[in-house]
């Protein structure tokens, strides 16, 4: 079975079964780049640390034989977007939470779609019902807009019924 | 930009409530202090007493009786007083200061004194029509003396502040803005670049409702910039224009287009009144301010529209309507009656239109009849076709590709009879079509779809109606409905249907459905009448079958690509012994789909494992079924979402 040696930013060398990580389209681009031959080759990545890689892997590693992600195509996905998660996902997905934007900023780097959902739906929960400037405190943003650019926004938010 | 309101001064007896917000009010107070009327604040009293004035510069308000037009008035406010004379003007000059005046001969006071010239309002002044109350700090118990003698009501007018769109109080310190490409100060914590990726945010903000989605926008100008056109996605404008009796409905539409000029909402609902007296100033005045509205904005793409037509008058209301939106809409759904069989429906061409819905009945009102308001609710079959000819013959030279029939079984039928003369008469014709809704799905509904051309993808058939038979035997009289779906078996991918409860058993096939993704089938369940008749009656059963054969729902086969089931019964009954008994008698639709082999050959099924969503009343069944939820996530192990 092909392996492949990833190494963490933190400079951790980890051997990865090449069908585990066969989600992350990132990866599977470097290999075919890269060719691969040798066992010793090692895929650097910069922006993902030891911890998060190990979490990526162990999510990977559960998920191998998923089929491939639903197609949300044409034809009528639902307006709402799917916020269902599986058991299996949600006690995997119970975590720090700046460990879980790491999570998510690995995965979108790895480009792996079912983690980022993942990542993205717990996010959504998070924010789901919070105040602006709950959110900006969450997510450690600077207010940019002027007092008047709120009132507008607020007038036009105002505007706005449920469909 | 401050706006202003005049409040009624009904509100401000003794008794009364007043909104106290923002420390402009507060002056009011204070000027006022005498007065112990100014206390509790309690938002629901306001409703219809108070309209807002917006600050526009070189806007004009009319306060009048007689409407005339806009151009001349400006924004009229009807104000039906005796008090009440010539009409009295408020406006703003450019450098948003308010100016009043009144017409001569005009018997309008300011703070007590008549208002002979031009004179600048303010915010506490207050403005009264034919009557002069000199002593202000008394204003209380003269108007609680003059109102008693007139029900409580007479024109006096508080010109206030207006905070009614700052309902959002911000207690957040004003902050600097940031400059772009400056370094963030908190950058070096490890979690805050998400927040400002902007693909990441703009895939979180797809999974928040609108609620949150409006807080989102508030955050800072990225999120503002991914959050808006989900908001603009999920969201509508209501407007409610039932009675167009009050300032506040003509205010909403002068109040839109002022505050949405940046951000024009491409989904509409409209609820049009009657305008059956062309007379009528509030009608004329409706008119001009609908055209209005529709002037400034070009970029409907949904529109709902409810509202009864009974004159040419609505006709033409319509008409406009549908001109100013026809070059961008995609979406069209008609409700309410129309009320004149003989006016058709306007020749106007729509290219981008996708779907249309029709949720309304054609009526007929006797013209040649003294009451006036008698409607025929059974006009000649005949003028009917005319209609529905003249409204399919619009749509053909579109690209439908959803068409939705929510009317009676007879006006569906029409329509569908139309939609098949056409389609099968040129292939151009309606040749994008792919979904169909229908509200009763009869066997000659059926019969009729059978002979459209097109593929079909979807098919919401809701109430499914038996063939009439008087042989007790045949289980078979759903065999319309059997043959449209076996005709379009090839192409469907979403299917749903209501099994009705019938007095003696039958059965319905089913084929291999090869494309189908999601499927909804409902039980009507015993309606009051039959329970209260206390008849026996049966729910159709399903089966799977492969040509001939009549086989055990085996997903692979039959279903080999179903995302998301759900099985429920319509109407159930809170009395559980009842329900329970519902229960029984749909059990086997439950049964075909959750547990199709037998229990006592371990494994004899094979599990469905492209389903991810699966809706059915676990609580209800399992005890009827005998089945756990563990043997239902082996049936189905990819499904993320049960309940």
């Amino acid at each position: 079975m092909p392996f492949v040696n990833l190494e963490s930013s933190d400079g951790d060398l980890v051997k990865v079964d090449v069908d585990v990580i066969k989600c992350s389209v990132t990866i599977n681009a470097l290999i075919e780049h890269l060719g691969l031959e040798d066992d010793n080759e090692v895929v650097p990545l910069q922006n993902v640390g030891t911890e998060t890689l190990h979490k990526v892997l162990a999510w990977a590693k559960h998920h191998k034989d998923d089929l491939p992600s639903v197609d949300d195509d044409e034809d009528d996905p639902p307006r709402e977007r799917r916020t269902d998660i599986t058991t299996w996902d949600a006690n995997f997905i119970k975590m720090e939470q700046i460990q879980l934007f790491d999570l998510i900023l690995a995965a979108n780097y790895l480009d792996i779609s079912g983690l980022l959902d993942l990542g993205c739906k717990i996010v959504a929960d998070m924010i789901k019902g919070k105040t602006a400037d709950e959110i900006r405190t969450m997510f450690n943003i600077v207010n940019d807009l002027t007092p008047q650019e709120q009132e507008q926004i607020r007038k036009e938010n105002e505007w706005c019924e449920e469909k | 930009m401050t706006d202003g309101r005049l409040l009624f001064a009904k509100y401000i007896s003794s008794t009364s409530t007043l909104i106290l917000e923002e420390p402009e009010t507060q002056k009011v107070v204070s000027k006022y202090s005498s007065l112990h009327s100014f206390h509790s604040i309690n938002r629901e009293n306001f409703s219809e007493e108070f309209c807002t004035l917006y600050c526009i510069p070189g806007q004009k308000y009319t306060i009048g009786k007689n409407f005339t037009s806009r151009d001349n008035q400006g924004e009229f406010i009807f104000c039906y007083f005796p008090e009440v004379g010539e009409e009295c003007e408020i406006h703003i000059k450019q450098d948003r200061t308010w100016w009043i005046k009144s017409q001569e001969g005009n018997s309008i006071y300011l703070n007590g004194e008549k208002l002979t010239k031009k004179v600048q309002l303010h915010f506490g002044d207050y403005v009264s029509f034919g009557i002069n109350y000199s002593v202000v700090d008394d204003i209380v118990s003269f108007i609680e003396r003059t109102g008693t003698r007139n029900s409580g009501k007479i024109p006096i007018f508080l010109f206030e502040r207006s905070n009614f769109l700052h309902l959002t109080k911000s207690n957040q310190p004003v902050l600097t803005p940031c400059r772009e490409n400056e370094p963030h100060p908190d950058a070096s914590n490890p979690g805050s670049t998400l927040g400002r990726n902007e693909h990441l945010i703009s895939k979180i903000l797809t999974y928040l409702p609108i609620s949150t989605l409006k807080s989102a926008r508030l955050v800072c100008k990225l999120w503002y910039e991914e959050a808006t056109p989900l908001l603009r996605d999920k969201s509508l404008i209501h407007f409610n224009f039932n009675t167009y009796q009050t300032t506040r409905e003509s205010m909403r539409i002068l109040k839109y287009t002022y505050e949405m000029e940046h951000f024009p909402h491409p989904h509409w609902y409209l609820n049009l009144p009657v305008l059956s007296n062309s007379a009528n100033p509030l009608t004329r005045k409706f008119r001009q301010d609908f055209t209005h509205l529709l002037k400034h904005q070009r970029n409907v793409e949904s529109l709902r529209i409810n509202g009864a037509i009974h004159s040419p008058q609505d006709l033409s209301i319509r008409m406009k309507l549908f001109q100013a939106v026809s070059q961008t809409l995609q979406d069209l759904q008609i409700l309410g009656d129309w009320g004149f069989a003989n006016l058709n429906f306007p020749h106007i061409a729509f290219p981008h239109l996708k779907s249309v819905t029709i949720a309304f009945e054609i009526l007929r009102r006797e013209e040649n009849n003294d009451k006036k308001d008698k409607i025929d609710p059974h006009p000649g079959e005949s003028r009917l076709e005319e209609w529905c000819t003249s409204f399919m013959d619009v749509l053909s030279s579109t690209n439908l590709q959803s068409m939705g029939f929510a009317c009676s079984k007879m006006l569906s039928l029409l329509f569908l009879e139309e939609l098949a003369q056409l389609s099968c008469e040129d292939v151009a014709k309606f040749s994008h079509l792919q979904k169909l809704m229908m509200l009763h799905t009869t066997p000659s509904v059926s019969r009729c779809c059978l002979t459209l051309p097109q593929q079909l993808t979807k098919l919401e058939l809701n109430w499914i109606y038996p063939r009439k038979t008087r042989d007790h035997f045949n289980l078979r009289v759903f065999t319309d409905f059997e043959n449209l779906i076996e005709k379009n078996a090839q192409s469907l991918n979403n299917l749903q249907f209501i099994l009705p409860m019938l007095r003696k058993r039958s059965e319905i096939h089913i084929p291999v459905l090869e494309r189908l993704k999601y499927l909804i089938i409902s039980s009507e369940g015993d309606s009051k009448t039959w329970q209260e008749k206390n008849c026996n009656t049966f729910c159709p059963k399903i089966s799977f079958c492969d040509g001939a054969h009549r086989s055990l729902l085996v997903y692979n086969k039959f279903l080999p690509r179903l995302q998301s089931l759900r099985l429920d019964i319509k109407q159930h009954y809170k009395n559980s012994a009842r329900r329970d008994q519902e229960f029984k008698k749909c059990s086997h639709l439950f049964k075909t789909f959750l547990v199709p082999g037998e229990r006592s050959v371990e494994n004899n099924f094979t599990p469905c494992k492209t389903l991810r969503e699966l809706h059915v009343p676990y609580e209800e069944i399992r005890s009827i079924l005998q089945i756990t939820s563990v043997e239902i996530e082996k049936m189905f192990p990819n499904v993320a979402k049960f309940d």
